[in-house]
């Protein structure tokens, strides 16, 4: 049987070139070991979480000991590493990643499995979750999808909140340990949650406020998308003026789930249409494709809300409002919120351009390209524009019509990827120029074909 | 017995703090400097469902100019213009927006005077603006005839005290307006307190006291608006700007609570209001929120408790001495201000038939 142990301490914390599986590298503790040569005086007990590792090794397991852990749920896709990674406690072994992997070898009969196994000493479920949730962030097993790294946060919330374990014996552990706790246990599970998951405690905000009012269904939904942080903040205006509504008028708490799902659901397709995707639906084994359309098996329509103003249009995303720079002098909202530095999800601020039309220069955008569809056949946004299908005949024209709509997919997608250094009324000229031009190319191709 | 309508002012669609807002005050500046400017206002309007709207002429943009720096204009030739650098702004351009936004009340144009101490220079500071604002007054009062007769024209009123307003009284005689809009910065409660004594005197039955927010002016709006006028309003962007401090108001006397990052709150203490965004959240939930969230909740919470405090006082002003009673239990941690307040509203609601003149005594002048 295979048993290696890698070389290794026991108190992990103070190896700072190995990183303490699942928590992550602290570059404030490898910056005092370097910088403070008292660091070495700090006293071990208050140095060594409870929960820390003690002995980590790669062991061949028997498959039926292993015990699935899934107070967090198992990433939806398969792990990238070789082998399960799993926790020795004293109540037994737990699988944290790659699952499957364990279920694969008991349907083909394999006894043992070579596993990476960390060891605590002491048994606490709130840290197998805290693992959990940060593996993929720690990238021990791949890469998490925003909203499931979002979800993990909001479901250790809870867990922490309940367990009974210290706050502060879940901690990261190093020589810091202790520091940021405020004695409220809403801030100090933030902060362990940030601290574990690698993240910044905005980032962790962040995630919380985008799950806010999204069912179960809609997160497995996006997440099976690969719907990334840029959607959800430029979602969130839509959802922030939905809240305004539902709150002033009272509405229950499970309609405002529901609509709000749908909303963004329904944004998400939309948006996902527009850009014409021809990619397949994300299935666990594609982990790299983007979003595609058609694909849903959820409603999608976004519920009619009750108060039907202020909403405006769906698809126009965060714009800013024109007169909040007004007689202001406090820090620009969206500004703030975008100085979040998670290595994730640093975007330019598409939320920052002011009143763009957005929804006629999509409309128009997607007239030309129906009307192009319908007067040649070309395959519409699903199928390539450049499909080699079409008839000689008309093959140089189905090329021009193709590179038109191309184009037109461009625009959509400058669209989408406002600069903010751009001004409103810059880029609505620019789109409105781009998309008449279009149009005057429909209106020749149209006289040519009728001459012909 | 009149209305109290608080305006909510400084806001477009986008940070409307409710889904429904009774009252909303835009300016010309701002609001109908260009097409696109006219039509998102109208759209928030629409929004809002506003019951009552007022357009101001946009006397505080001309003001912020005028402390910042920049070009400021008045050419009736040239269209109306407003950005960073420059603002034209003419009773042409008042009136014409007027006629585009057809608001319920128009303010005639105005150039404020600055808020300064002394009396000497307060003298030579209304002295260099009477000119321009008795020739747009009168201007922008023909002007609302020919354009926007249906719109009712309330003239603000630019000086420090009532000898100088001597000098816009004897001229308003000849102009036809529907009310008055008094600034409050360069005045205490006691000094509102004699102008507006003043203006009931006059005859004038409708009010607008501009930038009020605060708990003493709110409590003497209420108390007017109940005993003395058919119509008092006031305006402020207060929600507004203290959201976008992270500032929480609290909703006895609007007492300010920081809820920035750096706060830490005693999770026992419960938020102390019951407005519908409070009731779903705590002040650490609250400082956690990112930003713009923050931001949101911020206006939609202050903006209530605004609201809801001058409906309420409103309510209680009803009978006198149980009003000033509440007033002193509310706020106390500003007693001495409630205190002064009291002694306005107590000279007010027991000698408000005697002269002006005496008033002006019994009231310090207007500074108690």
């Amino acid at each position: 049987m295979e048993h290696l142990h890698l070389p290794q301490e026991v108190d992990v914390h103070r190896q700072p070139h190995l990183q303490d599986a699942p928590s992550v590298l602290n570059h404030e503790d490898l910056e005092e070991d370097f910088e403070s040569p008292s660091a070495s005086s700090t006293e071990p007990e208050q140095t060594v979480s409870r929960f820390a590792t003690i002995d980590r090794s790669i062991e061949d397991l028997p498959v039926t000991s292993i015990r699935h852990f899934n107070l967090i749920p198992d990433f939806f896709h398969p792990t990238s590493n070789d082998k399960p990674i799993v926790v020795r406690t004293p109540e037994g072994l737990f699988c944290l990643d790659g699952y499957d992997l364990i279920e694969e070898a008991r349907n083909a009969g394999v006894e043992t499995l070579s596993c990476e196994v960390d060891t605590m000493a002491e048994h606490s479920d709130a840290e197998l979750c805290v693992r959990k949730a940060a593996i993929r962030s720690a990238t021990r097993g791949g890469k998490g999808e925003y909203l499931e790294n979002a979800r993990n946060a909001r479901d250790l919330k809870p867990i922490l909140l309940s367990s009974n374990d210290s706050l502060r014996d879940l901690d990261h552990g190093g020589r810091r340990r202790g520091e940021g706790f405020v004695a409220n246990p809403e801030d100090d599970v933030r902060h362990v949650i940030a601290l574990r998951l690698g993240k910044e405690k905005d980032t962790v905000n962040t995630y919380l406020r985008h799950l806010e009012y999204l069912s179960d269904e809609a997160i497995q939904f996006f997440i099976a998308r690969g719907a990334k942080k840029q959607f959800f903040e430029k979602a969130q205006k839509q959802k922030r003026l939905l809240l305004r509504t539902y709150t002033a008028d009272g509405t229950p708490e499970e309609d405002i789930m529901q609509n709000v799902s749908s909303l963004l659901m329904g944004l998400f397709t939309r948006q996902a249409e527009r850009r014409g995707s021809s990619r397949r639906p994300r299935t666990a084994s594609t982990s790299n494709q983007t979003l595609t359309f058609n694909v849903t098996d959820h409603p999608v329509e976004p519920i009619e809300h009750q108060g039907d103003e202020a909403h405006g249009d769906a698809e126009g995303m965060e714009a800013q409002n024109p007169h909040e720079d007004f007689e202001r002098t406090a820090p620009n909202g969206d500004d703030m919120e975008e100085c979040l530095t998670d290595e994730e999800d640093a975007d330019p601020d598409t939320g920052s351009v002011q009143t763009v039309s957005s929804s006629i220069i999509e409309e128009a955008a997607e007239n030309v390209a129906e009307q192009l569809a319908e007067t040649y056949s070309v395959p519409k946004s699903t199928e390539s524009v450049s499909s080699p299908t079409l008839k000689n005949s008309r093959h140089t024209e189905a090329e021009f019509v193709g590179e038109i709509l191309q184009v037109l997919y461009e625009i959509a997608d400058r669209y989408e990827n406002l600069m903010p250094d751009i001004s409103a009324r810059e880029l609505e000229g620019m789109l409105l120029e781009s998309i008449s031009m279009q149009q005057e190319l429909v209106q020749h191709i149209q006289i040519f074909r009728k001459k012909k | 017995m009149g209305i109290l309508v608080n305006f909510c002012a400084g806001v477009s669609e986008d940070v409307l703090p409710s889904n429904r807002v009774e009252a909303i005050l835009a300016n010309v500046p701002q609001n109908a400097a260009s097409e696109k400017a006219i039509s998102d206002t109208r759209s928030m309007l629409e929004s809002a469902r506003v019951r009552f709207f007022m357009l101001d002429s946009g006397g505080f943009q001309l003001l912020d100019r005028e402390l910042k720096g920049g070009t400021i204009d008045c050419d009736p030739s040239r269209p109306l213009v407003y950005n960073p650098n420059e603002i034209n702004l003419a009773p042409c351009h008042v009136a014409a927006s007027g006629q585009k936004l057809r608001p319920d009340i128009l303010t005639s144009l105005d150039l404020p005077v600055l808020k300064i101490e002394g009396q000497k220079q307060q003298q030579v500071e209304f002295m260099k603006k009477l000119g321009f604002n008795l020739v747009w007054m009168t201007e922008t009062a023909r002007l609302r005839r020919q354009l926007c007769p249906d719109t009712e024209l309330f003239i603000p009123v630019q000086c420090y005290d009532l000898d100088q307003f001597g000098y816009l009284e004897r001229h308003l005689s000849s102009l036809e307006y529907d009310g008055l809009s008094l600034p409050t910065r360069n005045l205490d409660p006691a000094g509102i307190a004699l102008f507006l004594l003043k203006f009931y005197k006059m005859g004038i039955r409708k009010v607008h006291l501009l930038s009020v927010s605060n708990f003493s002016g709110i409590a003497l709006a209420a108390y007017f608006a109940r005993h003395l006028f058919d119509w008092f309003s006031i305006d402020a962007t207060t929600w507004r700007k203290v959201s976008e401090y992270q500032d929480y108001l609290h909703p006895m006397d609007l007492k300010r609570i920081s809820v920035s990052s750096n706060e830490v709150f005693d999770e026992r203490r419960p938020l102390p209001c019951i407005c519908p965004w409070c009731s779903r959240t705590t002040f650490t939930q609250i400082k956690h929120l990112p930003y713009t969230d923050k931001t949101e909740f911020l206006r939609c919470h202050n903006y209530f408790v605004i609201e809801s405090l001058g409906r309420d006082l409103y309510a209680r002003s009803a009978h006198f001495n149980s009003y000033i009673q509440h007033l002193r239990e509310r706020n106390q941690r500003q007693a001495r201000k409630v205190g002064k307040l009291i002694e306005a509203l107590t000279i007010v609601h027991h000698r408000r038939d005697e002269p002006i003149e005496i008033l002006s005594k019994v009231l310090g002048g207007g500074k108690l």
